[in-house]
């Protein structure tokens, strides 16, 4: 009998393994690839590593740079107001049970899942109007328009959780609706304040398609964009392409390493599990 | 109420703009899509239904909408199953631990830029540099993966990769939120192991069913840097929103708006039901 539940075991970890092995190949291709020397990229598989030589990756890193820094000045903005009016906005539709405060959370939700590239020529011509084509202003007040709704949305469900007696209690006291939101909710749903930042960080610092319409100069390039450069079709080294994989990704991954918990959470937040 | 109306109103508000901003892009889209603006016509005139006539005749538009929908309902039917699958297998793991360790290699890839995944499985589906390298050491034939007959399939593969680990957060999820002591009853009437997740448990979770269906419906619907860091614009493996991207670069304006008229009706389609019966439902009861 132990026996049987020894094997059952040894199965279940065993199809565990190569489930796991399998999903991190590529993170694994990721990392090999971006420390070989040319003379490896050219001689040995992807699968294989050869060596641990930095050149190449100090050198992608060095041209890719400036799109690590376009991506901290557009995206940082857009994670601090996205998560802040996205939490005041929440706490509005919150304070009312009204068919307003429905229709208001379901434009949010469009918001925040409709395809971004539905927006391509509107968003070009009148960012072209606003004469913030091809500037960081109009990269961020394009982000805003998705990621707002997206804080809205995710900051309407960890608040919804808040005990009620919290809030009602406050109000008895006489406070005001601005000290309500300061004081006890803010700080009551600040794992949800926290997990929606993060989910705005990776999500926003990740996208490819509005700097791709939005942006003409290569030096205005986001640092997911910029790294287009190293697509070069299979005339490229693929040393080159990994390492430029790697120093687009090397953001959100060490995020998603150290606070992935947050980014868990503000996806869970999307279904059903913002107890857990 | 009418106080509470205003508090709403007013803390809405800065948000509400945002919001605005994007009803007046989606209905922008519209409004072109009914009249014959491009470069050729200074002075656009009201055409009607006619540009959807037009896209609804052009064959690539047609298939790429097609193939946006197929590679939708695929990942949607893959992610579940995978969901269901690997859910399972870490339900019944004892170690917290490695439970969430495990949990996170699944969700990784959603963290990753998927320009740079498209890299990745660029290079990794390399004929001669990848994957098929190790094929030809175990004797398996080498394919083709980005050739025009596969290409499809190998995308749809990296997008189980990249998009299954959802499902997987949301069936885990509700397993963990099913009371142990309904577990217990039917293992003191002799259930097996697979006997109680499929009878006992996978009944209880139905909810992560309709969240991981709708939400990988609508990731899949944006997916755009994938096929696009792989393929490029290639007419025979491109999505709906790639098609818009190309008559856009191509100054087919009136079309590109057209296509982005479907693309909206179909994802309000999912996202309206999915906000008000599944999200609200949550809320309210939370």
């Amino acid at each position: 009998m132990i026996t049987m539940v020894n094997a059952r075991s040894i199965v279940h970890q065993l199809i565990l393994a190569i489930i796991i092995v399998a999903w991190l190949i590529p993170l694994y291709a990721m990392v090999i690839n971006s420390f070989k020397s040319n003379l490896a990229a050219q001689t040995t598989p992807v699968l294989l590593p050869s060596g641990f030589l930095i050149n190449n990756i100090i050198s992608v890193a060095q041209s890719l740079a400036y799109g690590l820094i376009n991506s901290a000045i557009v995206v940082l903005p857009v994670v601090v107001i996205s998560t802040f009016l996205g939490s005041l906005a929440a706490f509005g539709f919150y304070r009312l049970k009204h068919w307003l405060s429905d229709l208001l959370f379901t434009l949010v939700a469009i918001g925040t899942f409709i395809p971004y590239e539905v927006a391509a020529v509107p968003l070009v011509k009148i960012m072209v109007y606003l004469g913030l084509f091809n500037s960081y202003a109009g990269l961020i007040l394009a982000y805003l328009i998705f990621f707002v709704p997206t804080g809205a949305l995710l900051m309407a469900i960890f608040i919804s959780v808040i005990p009620k007696d919290y809030m009602e209690m406050a109000y008895i006291d006489g406070a005001s609706d601005f000290t309500v939101f300061t004081r006890v909710v803010l700080p009551l749903a600040m794992p949800g304040v926290i997990a929606t930042a993060i989910y705005i960080l990776i999500m926003s610092w990740n996208n490819f398609f509005i700097p791709l319409v939005l942006v003409e100069s290569p030096g205005l390039r986001p640092i997911a964009l910029a790294v287009q450069k190293y697509i070069g079709g299979y005339g490229v080294l693929y040393n080159e392409t990994y390492a430029g994989s790697l120093i687009a990704a090397i953001v959100p991954l060490v995020i998603f390493i150290f606070l992935g918990r947050y980014f868990v959470k503000g996806l869970l937040a999307f279904g059903a599990g913002v107890k857990g | 109420m009418r106080s509470e109306l205003k508090t709403m109103l007013i803390f809405s508000s800065p948000a509400l703009i945002f919001g605005i901003f994007l009803l007046y892009m989606l209905a922008w889209d519209y409004y072109f899509s009914f009249i014959n603006w491009s470069l050729f016509n200074p002075i656009p005139q009201f055409v009607g239904l006619q540009t959807y006539a037009k896209i609804f005749s052009n064959s690539i538009t047609v298939a790429s909408l097609e193939r946006s929908i197929i590679l939708a309902a695929l990942l949607v039917v893959a992610g579940n199953v995978v969901g269901i699958l690997f859910a399972g297998l870490l339900f019944f793991l004892r170690n917290n631990t490695q439970r969430n360790v495990y949990l996170s290699i699944l969700i990784y890839p959603l963290a990753m830029p998927m320009i740079a995944n498209a890299f990745i499985w660029l290079w990794l589906y390399n004929v001669e540099y990848g994957l098929d390298y190790v094929f030809k050491i175990i004797g398996l034939p080498s394919i083709n993966w980005l050739g025009p007959q596969n290409a499809f399939w190998s995308i749809f593969l990296v997008t189980v990769w990249a998009y299954s680990g959802l499902a997987v957060i949301f069936y885990l999820a509700m397993l963990m939120n099913v009371p142990s002591s309904v577990i217990d009853a039917a293992r003191v009437d002799g259930a097996g192991t697979l006997t109680v997740y499929l009878r006992i448990l996978l009944p209880n979770v139905r909810g992560a069913l309709i969240i991981s269906s709708a939400l990988l419906f609508l990731f899949a619907l944006r997916i755009f840097s994938l096929p696009y860091g792989m393929v490029a614009l290639n007419p025979f493996v491109e999505t709906a929103v790639i098609n818009l991207y190309w008559d856009y670069i191509s100054e087919h304006f009136a079309e590109a708006t057209a296509i982005a008229g479907v693309v909206i009706a179909i994802a309000v389609a999912v996202v309206v039901p999915y906000a008000l019966y599944g999200l609200k439902r949550w809320i309210i009861q939370g």
